[in-house]
């Protein structure tokens, strides 16, 4: 999911151009996404518990975005919704914790072109595009919106997904500096150094702020083989921007009000 | 790939089983999984698109460890099982009939989930590996490390404590199975209940989960 790295920071950037809006009629919208991880909430630490974001908003507030292809060759492309409310559930044994984030840290978005959708976390120094949660792969769908770069005639906007009822599933990604290993492999093919490259970087430096302290969530479950015929050890590189982590999660849109005491 | 658990590990496998059978626990086995990757849920004339959830109460006493086709694996055959599935804000709850489905786990061949008497034990919902490397998932993971043990480097240094002998909480994911004939069907009280099948999208994701009640 390089190119939803890029496209990220061109949204943080503020160089997103937005291609097309609804012209559907307005309908509230709840999107989701949950997994099983270790957190941070204020003094308190989970370890293998369930968080569950939400994020109940309006379609009417869903905007196209399309990077064009940027430098590395990549382009990001889909749906996107920055205004709404966002709150989030943990469960950790017996015990079921709900805390609200504070407004314009977290945003939805469903990158077609590299098949990630979830929510993503602005923070001080750029957006992070697989953090706080990111489902990457499995059953979300993929479109490159036509292949052509914005701007340029033929260009087709991503379907919009994100206007309808749906459930995906793919590997759960709570990993700042997504997707690291390809950091490591541009620093090491070019013979820079790596050190500090190829892993997910440390949360507890982004911290998001809810009404019951502060959130951190950790990407504990990794794969890191050895990587050219054992030049490199295991251990050291995420063995990519999918199979890299072993967590799974899904995510989901459900059209209409939230129920009462629903996510 | 389909290497035997070493002794060791059978052995307290098998210790862990004993003591666990002398204090059963109320337990509930729950695989998650959605219908984009697995096709709509049909039960009776209706279908079900959204969020799968198919669950299975039990006792961890029913727990036991069995020797299929020369792999042993732990299964759990007696309990309760129900299928919800969630999707566009709303929910339904089926009801399985008794003694139709059963919990396992085969940690050498990376094969997770609910099995059935109509259906084998891919059906209606499993987990199971291609190719058994650990980016599919935990159970990839610990089906690998099964048969390359030196590949646990690879992984987090506590990746074996997500082995499962059906006995306690537990956290697994994986890629899901899916059939390439049409599924039998499995009766719930609210109709015949098929999920999937050979049109099925497939590369859905799920995750299993065990909790003590």
């Amino acid at each position: 999911m390089s190119a939803f790295t890029a496209s990220c920071r061109n949204l943080a950037a503020g160089t997103l151009a937005l291609v097309c809006s609804l012209t559907a009629s307005a309908t509230p919208v709840t999107y989701s996404a949950w997994t099983v991880a270790d957190i941070t909430l204020g003094a308190n630490h989970y370890k293998h518990a369930e968080i569950h974001f939400s994020l109940t908003g309006d379609t009417n507030d869903l905007s196209a975005f399309d990077t064009g292809v940027v430098p590395d060759g990549q382009e990001g492309c889909g749906w996107q919704i920055q205004k709404g409310i966002v709150s989030v559930r943990i469960v950790a044994g017996t015990k079921t914790i709900t805390a609200h984030l504070r407004p314009g840290q977290v945003s939805v978005a469903h990158d077609s072109c590299n098949l990630g959708a979830g929510f993503v976390g602005y923070f001080p120094d750029g957006l992070q595009p697989g953090y706080p949660l990111v489902i990457d792969g499995g059953s979300v769908p993929y479109s490159n919106g036509g292949g052509v770069a914005l701007g340029q005639p033929g260009f087709q906007a991503a379907p919009n997904y994100l206007g309808s009822n749906l459930t995906w599933s793919g590997h759960a990604w709570s990993c700042i500096n997504f997707p690291p290993e390809q950091l490591w492999y541009d620093a090491y093919t070019t013979g820079a150094s790596t050190a500090g490259l190829g892993k997910c970087g440390d949360p507890s430096a982004y911290p998001l702020h809810t009404d019951k302290g502060d959130l951190i969530v950790y990407q504990n479950l990794y794969y890191m083989p050895s990587e050219f015929n054992g030049a490199v050890p295991a251990g050291e590189v995420l063995y990519d921007d999918y199979g890299g982590s072993l967590n799974d999660g899904f995510f989901a849109a459900a059209l209409g009000a939230p129920a009462a005491g629903g996510e | 790939m389909k290497k035997l658990l070493s002794s060791v590990a059978l052995a307290c496998g098998l210790l862990g089983l004993t003591a666990a059978a002398q204090a059963g626990k109320s337990i509930t086995y729950t695989m998650y999984a959605d219908t984009t990757a697995m096709g709509p849920v049909m039960i009776g004339a209706n279908s079900y698109s959204g969020q799968i959830a198919l669950s299975f109460e039990s006792d961890t006493h029913f727990a036991h460890l069995a020797k299929e086709n020369g792999v042993y694996v732990y299964r759990n055959d007696t309990g309760t099982a129900s299928i919800t599935i969630s999707g566009g804000g709303t929910t339904v709850t089926a009801h399985i009939r008794p003694g139709q489905v059963y919990v396992r786990y085969d940690q050498v061949n990376g094969d997770l989930g609910f099995g059935s008497t109509a259906g084998g034990i891919y059906y209606p919902l499993t987990i199971s590996c291609n190719q058994c490397y650990g980016y599919d998932g935990i159970t990839s993971a610990l089906a690998d490390i099964a048969a390359y043990p030196a590949d646990e480097s690879a992984y987090p240094g506590n990746i074996m404590s997500y082995a499962t002998e059906l006995q306690g909480p537990a956290y697994l994911t994986g890629v899901l199975a899916v059939s390439a004939t049409t599924p039998p069907a499995i009766n719930t009280d609210l109709g015949p209940m098929i999920i999937g099948g050979p049109n099925a999208p497939g590369n859905g994701k799920a995750i299993f989960m065990a909790r003590i009640n």
